[in-house]
């Protein structure tokens, strides 16, 4: 093992110094000559070569501010993206599945839950909130039947619990309402006032 | 300014430092220190002598046009060395286009198999042999680390590879090299004994 290392690093230092002896027989001599010529050509560039280093510095600052301008382009637009969001309850990644078909197909529910409803007044309360509650406060018996079929409806078209749109529909019908009203609807207690 | 005594004195990284804020002489005083071992590299990595003196030029003229680039507490002497490799391999690499397109032997080949060499005596020269034997990149690492006496770990900066692939390289090499040299020198001793060379200048024949 000992041999073999030394073997090793005799035939490496005979290697090592044959290569540096034949390389340093054969090494050329400095050449005036060349050195002018170089001398010539760096005195001849370097002009040219402060102005290069200047147009890749400007060009370098140039980029910096494309870069730092296209930011707060992006920057801005996602505030813009956000503040929409916010202010229309989401931002829609597909197709909206429609609510009635939803609470229909996936509960199995008919549409008219509360027999006792009439269907016209439970079209007219679709179309305008304004108008159901004036029917909500004339017939108060039938409107926990009728705010809770419409508020199932408004829970089942939520997709995965995740639309916003029919969250803030349904809290704005809850609002409308005395907080009693409301528990009773959530309890689901179809009882008539007094 | 100071005179050309004084910057015999600075370091390499000194003298890169005066050059980077426009002292010319300073540069010339790298020059002066490196043209010889990039030259001997330059001849020979490409093979032709007359070539070598323009690549010399082309190296220096783009280390200084680079030298901006240059980074603050790095060694010189590797990245010189790197700025002539490149310049080497994109001259071998421009000499092979033109042969091919010349519908010639590449005159790559044509240097590494000697037939572009002044004379007979100098095809019998030990790195003409070793040149042939290695390739390229092994002969590189070979010559830095042997002639220039690089370390592996800046060896690995001039050719872009790790130190521990630098090492592996130079132990192949080593393995090549070993008996094909001994063969050599052997045979070239008993060729002396019989009709011995005069010597040429002061070059030492092997």
């Amino acid at each position: 093992m000992r041999e073999d290392q030394r073997r090793n690093h005799r035939s490496e230092e005979w290697l090592g110094g044959l290569l540096r002896a034949a390389a340093q027989a054969e090494r050329p001599e400095f050449s005036e000559d060349l050195h002018r010529r170089i001398l010539r050509q760096v005195m001849q560039s370097g002009v040219v070569d402060e102005s290069r280093a200047a147009q890749s510095f400007y060009s370098r600052q140039r980029w910096h501010v494309m870069l730092a301008w296209t930011g707060a382009a992006v920057a801005v637009l996602l505030a813009v993206l956000t503040v929409t969001s916010v202010r229309h309850g989401g931002l829609r990644f597909g197709a909206r599945p429609n609510s009635e078909e939803v609470a229909n197909g996936v509960n199995g529910q008919p549409e008219n839950l509360s027999g006792g409803v009439d269907p016209s007044m439970a079209r007219e309360t679709e179309l305008s909130p304004d108008r159901s509650l004036a029917v909500i406060v004339s017939t108060p018996d039938r409107t926990v039947q009728q705010l809770q079929h419409q508020l199932t409806q408004l829970e089942s078209g939520r997709w995965a619990g995740l639309d916003r749109d029919l969250l803030i529909a349904s809290e704005m019908v809850k609002n409308q309402l005395p907080l009693n009203l409301v528990a009773q609807i959530r309890t689901g207690e179809a009882q008539r006032t007094p | 300014m100071a005179g050309d005594e004084t910057l015999t004195l600075l370091t390499d990284e000194e003298l890169v430092e005066r050059a980077r804020r426009g002292c010319t002489r300073s540069f010339g005083e790298l020059a002066r220190r490196y043209q010889v071992p990039i030259r001997h590299f330059l001849q020979r990595k490409c093979g032709v002598r007359e070539d070598a003196e323009d690549l010399t030029q082309e190296t220096f003229l783009r280390a200084f046009n680079k030298l901006w680039s240059f980074r603050e507490g790095a060694e010189f002497r590797p990245w010189i060395f790197t700025v002539a490799y490149r310049v080497a391999l994109n001259a071998l690499r421009r000499r092979q286009w033109q042969s091919l397109s010349e519908n010639n032997v590449p005159a790559v080949l044509q240097a590494r198999q000697g037939a572009g060499m002044e004379s007979e005596e100098q095809r019998d020269r030990l790195w003409d042999r070793v040149q042939s034997v290695l390739t390229p990149l092994q002969f590189t690492v070979v010559w830095l680390f042997y002639v220039e006496q690089m370390s592996a770990r800046d060896i690995g900066v001039i050719v872009r590879k790790s130190e521990g692939a630098v090492k592996t390289i130079l132990c192949r090499a080593r393995k090549v090299l070993v008996p094909h040299l001994q063969e050599f020198t052997a045979v070239f001793e008993a060729g002396m004994e019989k009709h011995p060379r005069p010597q040429i200048g002061n070059r030492r024949m092997l």
